[in-house]
C-alpha cells in the first residue's frame, strides 16, 4: 500500500472515528501499535514504559483528534504525540535507575524471534553491538535515528515529530550517524 | 574500509581548518543523499563527490551498512489485548474483542461486553486514563445536556459556540474549533452580565464576570486539574480565598455518577477563574501539599495548541503534565495560560478532579 492510499484510509478511520465508530479507532489502533511500540522500546530501552507511552499516546490522540488536521500523517501526528510521552518520561527518570531489560553490559533483552542458532548468534552479537552503541548515544540522537532508519520517515515528517526545522533533522542526522559510528567502532576495537 | 574513512575524514578535516563551511556541506550534502532527501542537482554533485572520492564513498557504504543493521534489529510486539485494554479507556463501559478490532471498517459486528482490566486502574498512570474519560464524559454529558438548551438561545448570535468535535460526540462537527468568543466575557450572551471591573486589594476582579444562568450557557472544561490527596474543602477554601467561582458540584455536578462509579474517593467541581486567579491557586495548593498536581488540557482547548504554533519556539507548549518534581513545569503552565489569557477577563474552564484522602 502506498503513502497516498494509506493516508487516505487514515483519514477515512478518523472520520468513522469522530463520527461515533468505535472499530475505526481499534483499527487504528492496530494498525499502528507495534510500529509505535518498537520505536518506544528502542527509545526508552524498557518494554513496560514503552507499553504504557503507547498506552497514552493512544488515549491523548483519541482526545485530541477532532484537532488532527491531515496536515501530516496519521502516524507522523500519532508518533509525535507518544515522542513528547517519552520525553516526559526520560526527563523525569533518576540517573541511577536501573533501566529494565538491560544487563550490566548495557545490552537490551530482545523478542525471542528469528532464526537460530549460528546464523542468530553472529546477527545477536551485532545486534547486541548495535544495541550498546544505540545506548551511548544521545536521547536525540538514538532517537532521530530511529525515526529515519526503522520507522522510515523522511525529513519533513521527522521534522514534525522533533518539532525541528528540516535543515536541522538534516544535521542532527549527521552528527547521529557520526556518533554512531564511532561507539560501534570503539565497541568492535573492545572486543 | 575504516582506515580509509579515517584518511578521507583527515583530508575533510584538514580542508575544515582552511574551509570549515565546505566541508560541512560536503558532509550534510553526503548525508542528506543517503536519505534520498536531494534535488536532482545536489543529487547529480552528490554523485559526482562518491564517484571521485572513494574515501566518501567508503564512507556512505559505512552509513548504510549501520542503517540496514539498524532497520535489522529485532521487532517488539505488543500483545494481541493490547488494542482491547486502550478501547476500554477510551470508550469505557464498551470494550472491544481484539478479534473483531482486526475486521473490516465496514464490518458492522455488534460490540461485545467485555470486562478487561485496564492499565488505568491498575497502574500509577491509572489517573492519566481515568482523567482521559471523565474529561471526556464531562463535555460529552454537558454537550448533549447543556449545548441543545443554548443552541437554540444563541442561533442567530454572533457569539461564536464551541464546536465540540470530541471523539466522544458522535453527531459533532469533526472540526475542533473553540473560538476564544466562547468562554470570554461577552455582554451580549444572554444569561451573562460583565462585573463593573471592581478589584480588590490584590488588585485581581473582585467578580469578573456575574453568571445568572451558567447551566444554560455551552460549557465544558478547557483544562482538568488532578489533585492528589487534599481535602474537597481545603481546596474550595484556596478556591475562594482566589476569588474563583465554583459553578458546579455536588449532586447537580453531571458527571458526579461517572465520578462515583469509577473511583471511590474522586470529587469533580467545575470552576471558572482567570489566568492569573488559577495560578494564585495553584501555587497555594502545591504549597500545602506535597503530592502532584497534574493538569491537562481537554479536546476543546486544542485550539490553544493551534494558536501554541503561531508563537515563537521557546513558547512553545505541549500537554502539561506538573509534578513536584519539576518545579519548571509551573513556569509551563504559566506560558500556557498566557496564552489563553489573551485578556485579564478571559474565564478558563476547569474541572477540578480530586483524589481526596483516605479516611
Amino acid at each position: 500500500m502506498n503513502k497516498s492510499t494509506a493516508n487516505q484510509e487514515d483519514q477515512e478511520l478518523i472520520r468513522q472515528t469522530l463520527g461515533g465508530k468505535k472499530e475505526a479507532f481499534g483499527r487504528l489502533i492496530c494498525k499502528y501499535q507495534n510500529r509505535l511500540f518498537n520505536g518506544m522500546v528502542q527509545l526508552l530501552r524498557n518494554e513496560s514504559e514503552a507499553e504504557d507511552v503507547v498506552q497514552d499516546a493512544f488515549v491523548l490522540a483519541f482526545t485530541k483528534l477532532n484537532s488532527f488536521k491531515g496536515n501530516s500523517a496519521f502516524f507522523t501526528w500519532l508518533y509525535r504525540i507518544a515522542y513528547n510521552v517519552a520525553i516526559t518520561r526520560l526527563r523525569r527518570r533518576k540517573p541511577t535507575v536501573p533501566i529494565d531489560g538491560v544487563d550490566e553490559k548495557g545490552r537490551l533483552d530482545f523478542p525471542d524471534t528469528g532464526p537460530a542458532p549460528d546464523e542468530r548468534i553472529q546477527k545477536d552479537e551485532q545486534a547486541v553491538q548495535l544495541n550498546i552503541a544505540m545506548q551511548r548515544l544521545s536521547d536525540e540522537h538514538r532517537a532521530i535515528l530511529i525515526l529515519r532508519e526503522m520507522d522510515d520517515l523522511d525529513y519533513d515528517a521527522i521534522s514534525i515529530v522533533l518539532d525541528l526545522p528540516v535543515g536541522t533533522v538534516r544535521s542532527r542526522l549527521h552528527r547521529a550517524r557520526t556518533h554512531l559510528r564511532e561507539h560501534l567502532e570503539a565497541i568492535m576495537n573492545k572486543s | 574500509m575504516r582506515g580509509a574513512i579515517v584518511h578521507w575524514w583527515q583530508n575533510q578535516m584538514s580542508d575544515a581548518e582552511n574551509n570549515p563551511n565546505e566541508s560541512l556541506k560536503n558532509e550534510l550534502l553526503l548525508t542528506a543523499y543517503l536519505d534520498g532527501e536531494l534535488s536532482l542537482d545536489e543529487r547529480a554533485q552528490a554523485e559526482t563527490m562518491i564517484r571521485d572520492n572513494p574515501d566518501a564513498a567508503s564512507l556512505v557504504d559505512a552509513w548504510q551498512a549501520n542503517a540496514k543493521q539498524i532497520r535489522d534489529l529485532p521487532r517488539y510486539q505488543l500483545d494481541d489485548q493490547f488494542a482491547s485494554r486502550v478501547m476500554s479507556v477510551v470508550y469505557p463501559g464498551s470494550s472491544i474483542p481484539s478479534d473483531s478490532l482486526n475486521t473490516s471498517v465496514a464490518d458492522e459486528a455488534g460490540f461485545e461486553q467485555v470486562s478487561i482490566q485496564t492499565k488505568a486502574a491498575t497502574d500509577p498512570n491509572w489517573r492519566t486514563g481515568l482523567v482521559a474519560i471523565l474529561g471526556l464524559a464531562a463535555m460529552l454529558l454537558l454537550t448533549l445536556f447543556v449545548f441543545p438548551l443554548v443552541a437554540g438561545k444563541d442561533a442567530g448570535s454572533d457569539v461564536a459556540v464551541a464546536q465540540n468535535g470530541s471523539p466522544a460526540n458522535a453527531e459533532g462537527p469533526t472540526e475542533s474549533v473553540v473560538d476564544s468568543n466562547v468562554v470570554r466575557a461577552e455582554p451580549r450572551r444572554p444569561g451573562l452580565k460583565m462585573s463593573t471591573g471592581e478589584r480588590g486589594d490584590n488588585g485581581r476582579p473582585v467578580d469578573p464576570i456575574e453568571f445568572t444562568n451558567f447551566m444554560s450557557r455551552p460549557v465544558g472544561a478547557e483544562q482538568v486539574i488532578w489533585i492528589d490527596q487534599q481535602s474537597l474543602d481545603s481546596i474550595k477554601t484556596v478556591l475562594q480565598k482566589n476569588s474563583i467561582r465554583i459553578v458546579i458540584e455536588g449532586e447537580a455536578n453531571p458527571i458526579q455518577d461517572l465520578v462515583a462509579q469509577s473511583e471511590s474517593g474522586v470529587e469533580a467541581i467545575f470552576v471558572v477563574a482567570t489566568s492569573e486567579q488559577m495560578k494564585q491557586a495553584i501555587n497555594e495548593l502545591k504549597s500545602q501539599s506535597d503530592d502532584a498536581i497534574d493538569a491537562f488540557p481537554l479536546p476543546m482547548g486544542s485550539s490553544v495548541l493551534e494558536k501554541a504554533k503561531d508563537q515563537p519556539a521557546a513558547q512553545q507548549i505541549k500537554p502539561i503534565d506538573l509534578t513536584d518534581e519539576d518545579a519548571d513545569e509551573i513556569a509551563k503552565l504559566d506560558r500556557w495560560f498566557g496564552l489563553v489569557d489573551q485578556d485579564e477577563t478571559r474565564l478558563i474552564k476547569f474541572l477540578f478532579l480530586i483524589n481526596t484522602p483516605a479516611n
